[in-house]
């Protein structure tokens, strides 16, 4: 059985600026709402930013765990726990959550954030002719379980810990692909009998300061960061639609490399065309586009590049909508809320285009969605995503 | 489509030596990398033992360009293990073997302790603000900006592969998540080969304190550089080491098409979580067993073919014998576990943290190829609680036609690989 008629997306679980669900997110898009928030933290160390696409970092009590595991996390970890929850508890039945046929599949950005605090600072500026002095002050300074919360798939550990998931797992990063290539290996994890169920997310990095020197080292293009998660559950078509939400089938997938600008514009274009093939559909066969929010210059470029190759022959071309307007850029998390946001669009026929002033809801004319990751590196994943009707 | 997955090239850089010959016949002959090691210029650091890559031979076998700088340490010996892996495997043009990629296993990257007084202003006062003002001057080869996709990526340009290229992150299981999934790629036939592994270096200070106020690191004096006492009773924690090893995985009939030496099969992978402690295993080891079982199931293998089991075998007090637990429970049928060989190699490799999984598996590897168990080192004192057979001091030579090679990660991330004898 191929993955597409073996596997079943269901369960979002999406928390962005826009709200805590997929609808919320449509709606703030087609009202055009300002979701960003005045990012003071970061307008001064970088001022082309004085906002920023945040959300609130969950507390114990929103997240159901003891308050022992806000040690051993960072604010990554805790909203990539709450999307979990999002997914895992949404509305309608199902049956138990956990146990050895859940899997985890996970897209993480790395912690980026400092070690010593600010107000070590002036300690470290006396003692930096002196390593062994440095050493103490990081023995004295650094949080005890830095060793935990700095490492991003801690975040796949409080997961599979609060729910009880002990399936089989994998944990990619850092970027926009690492959400896809998530999806991808969960759903083949399930259409290849490894898991019954495997639980699929991503989340942003953390806005940090730190974050934009990384950001323009590799060639940001001052795209606005969101904070974030997104999840969802693909399980096995057998087992049926237990919550009657929204669902949809991974009926293609395709990943590759490409270097350069122009290896990468066709390494997307063959990524699409691999997703195209196994969804057994051409260009014509898919109503909407969700491209990657791509924040490089050249891979905004490439991604232009590959869909005009793509599509550019093409009569009515679908229309295109990144979610970027309400949730700033997600990272890993980004193509994944673009799946959700599919995922809503298939089940109501519906598409979201944007028109470059604003973005508009139409009708849906073919079933099929895709979707697009692009890493700032050259990775690149495309999965084609189809309704599965009533 | 289901295929045979066959490992053609072989690459290592590590404490042992910079090739995978070097580092065979090191685990072979029972030495050790593992020696006084301190952090450049800091004589109290609590952690007085380590398993480093050789710095001037690396630099002059590979000279400093082996990376396109800047490059962290842990992505330059990566490179070097993917070429070594790539020259190995005689594939000269990876492109001429059709769809070819690959995946590797990192970890925390390597960051500059030193990045932050770029924020100190002339007043003495740090802000963000002055950081910006000198963000030229921040370390280009730290790992702020060396993310951990950095290897993978380099290493898909330079060779010119146009597959995937995924980086896992799952802690000590990374280079073994890779590898799993390089092997399932090539098995439903979404790739004809991969490039796999792992890369990492912890031998930093930030990095380090992270290890050592989790109380990871053993900080004892008392064994020298027999500190690494997997399984044996008066081990006290990991011995942490750094470098790369790689592998070439090949579809069979790409193999055979271009008549390539096979050093074994790849049979089987498999994963779990512990859903128990972020700091700790699960006591009764349901996660490694689960591990095991998946990757053996995987294979079609059935425990009792199975002839050695190449341990995580970490020598911190709560692996090993939890680790011991999880492998009886697999290996019960007959008492089975009473016949197999354990090894730990890290007793001799060190700890290399995310990369961990990948040199151990070169060793599984060439154990099914050889004929040859490495030993477990300094088994002195046996751990009652941990009472397999563990090949202590000299290596064995015994026919192994199956083997599985464990890793555990942080929080209960795990990993297994099996490994059988290749017979066309």
């Amino acid at each position: 059985m191929t993955i597409r008629d073996a596997v079943r997306l269901t369960a979002p679980g999406l928390y962005t600026a826009a709200g805590t669900d997929p609808g919320a997110l449509w709606e703030a898009l087609v009202a055009g709402k300002d979701t960003g928030r005045p990012a003071e933290f970061l307008a001064g160390p970088w001022p082309e930013t004085d906002t920023a696409f945040l959300v609130d970092d969950p507390d114990a009590a929103t997240l159901g765990v003891h308050r022992r595991v806000l040690r051993t996390s960072e604010k990554q970890a805790r909203m990539a726990l709450y999307g979990a929850r999002l997914a895992l508890a949404g509305p309608g039945e199902r049956g138990p959550v956990g146990g050895p046929g859940w899997g985890l599949y996970l897209g993480l950005p790395t912690v980026d954030e400092e070690l010593l605090r600010f107000g070590a600072l002036d300690r470290l500026h006396r003692a930096a002719g002196s390593p062994g002095e440095v050493a103490a002050l990081f023995g004295r300074e650094v949080p005890p379980f830095s060793g935990l919360s700095h490492l991003n798939s801690t975040a796949a550990a409080h997961i599979s810990a609060a729910f009880g998931l002990t399936g089989s797992m994998a944990a990619y990063s850092p970027f926009s692909d690492a959400g896809l290539e998530a999806l991808i290996d969960g759903a083949l994890s399930v259409a290849e009998g490894e898991n019954a169920a495997a639980l699929v997310g991503a989340v942003s990095p953390k806005a940090h300061p730190l974050l934009f020197a990384q950001y323009e080292e590799l060639g940001w293009n001052g795209a606005v960061p969101g904070e974030g998660a997104a999840f969802l559950l693909a399980e096995r078509a057998a087992d049926g639609a237990a919550d009657g939400g929204p669902a949809a089938r991974l009926a293609g997938y395709g990943r590759a490399f490409g270097a350069t600008e122009d290896d990468r514009a066709e390494a997307i274009a063959q990524a699409v065309h691999a997703a195209l093939e196994m969804a057994r559909t051409d260009a014509g066969g898919i109503g909407w586009v969700l491209p990657d929010a791509v924040w490089s210059a050249a891979g905004a470029r490439a991604q232009r590049a590959a869909l005009d190759r793509v599509f550019g022959a093409l009569a009515h071309r679908p229309a295109e909508c990144t979610s970027e307007r309400a949730t700033g850029v997600l990272g890993p998390a980004h193509p994944l809320a673009h799946v959700l946001l599919a995922l809503h669009g298939l089940a109501g026929g519906r598409r979201l285009a944007d028109g470059g002033d604003g973005v508009r809801e139409e009708a849906l004319p073919a079933p099929r969605a895709l979707v697009l990751a692009c890493g700032v590196r050259g990775q690149v994943c495309a999965v084609v995503l189809e309704g599965v009707g009533k | 489509m289901s295929r045979r997955v066959v490992v053609t090239g072989l690459g290592a850089v590590c404490g042992l030596g910079l090739d995978w010959q070097t580092m065979w016949e090191g685990l072979t002959e029972g030495r050790s990398a593992i020696r006084r090691w301190q952090l450049p210029g800091v004589e109290d650091f609590p952690v007085r033992y380590a398993a480093p890559v050789d710095d001037e031979a690396f630099a002059e076998r590979y000279g400093a360009g082996e990376g396109p700088a800047p490059m962290e340490r842990r992505a330059r010996f990566g490179l070097a293990a993917a070429g070594q892996a790539l020259a190995d495997a005689g594939i000269e043009e990876p492109g001429a073997l059709g769809r070819i990629g690959t995946a590797v296993g990192s970890g925390v990257p390597e960051r500059d302790p030193y990045e932050l007084l770029h924020a100190v202003g002339e007043d003495g006062r740090p802000s963000w603000q002055t950081l910006y003002a000198r963000r030229a001057q921040l370390d280009r080869a730290s790992g702020l900006f060396c993310t951990n996709d950095a290897l993978a990526a380099a290493i898909a340009a330079r060779h010119r592969l146009r597959g995937p290229a995924l980086n896992f992150s799952t802690a000590c299981a990374g280079a073994t998540h890779a590898i799993g999934h390089g092997f399932r790629m090539i098995r439903r036939g979404e790739v004809e080969a991969m490039l796999v592994g792992g890369a990492d270096s912890v031998l930093n200070l930030p990095t380090m304190t992270g290890l050592h106020l989790l109380g990871a690191p053993s900080i004892s004096e008392l064994f020298g550089d027999r500190l690494c006492r997997a399984f044996d009773r008066d081990r006290s924690g990991l011995v942490a080491a750094e470098g790369a090893a790689m592998l070439v995985l090949e579809s069979e009939e790409s193999a055979r098409r271009r008549g390539a030496a096979v050093y074994a099969e790849v049979a089987g992978f498999g994963s779990s979580l512990d859903a128990y402690q972020v700091t700790a295993p699960h006591p009764e080891g349901h996660g490694a067993a689960l591990a095991m079982s998946r990757a053996l199931a995987d294979g079609e293998v059935a425990p009792g073919e199975v002839d050695s089991v190449n341990a995580h075998g970490t020598s911190t007090p709560l692996n090993d014998p939890i680790e011991t637990r999880a492998i009886k429970d697999v290996f019960a049928a007959d008492e089975h576990y009473r016949r197999l060989a354990v090894t730990a190699n890290k007793t001799m490799l060190g700890h290399l943290i995310a990369a961990a999984g990948a040199p151990e598996l070169i060793a599984t590897v060439l154990s099914v190829r050889d004929g040859i168990v490495p030993p477990t080192l300094n088994l002195e004192n046996p751990d009652p609680a941990c009472d397999l057979d563990y090949v202590p001091d000299k290596a064995r030579h015994q026919e192994v036609s199956v083997a599985v090679s464990n890793s555990f990660g942080f929080g209960g991330l795990n990993a297994s690989l099996v490994v059988r004898g290749y017979e066309h």
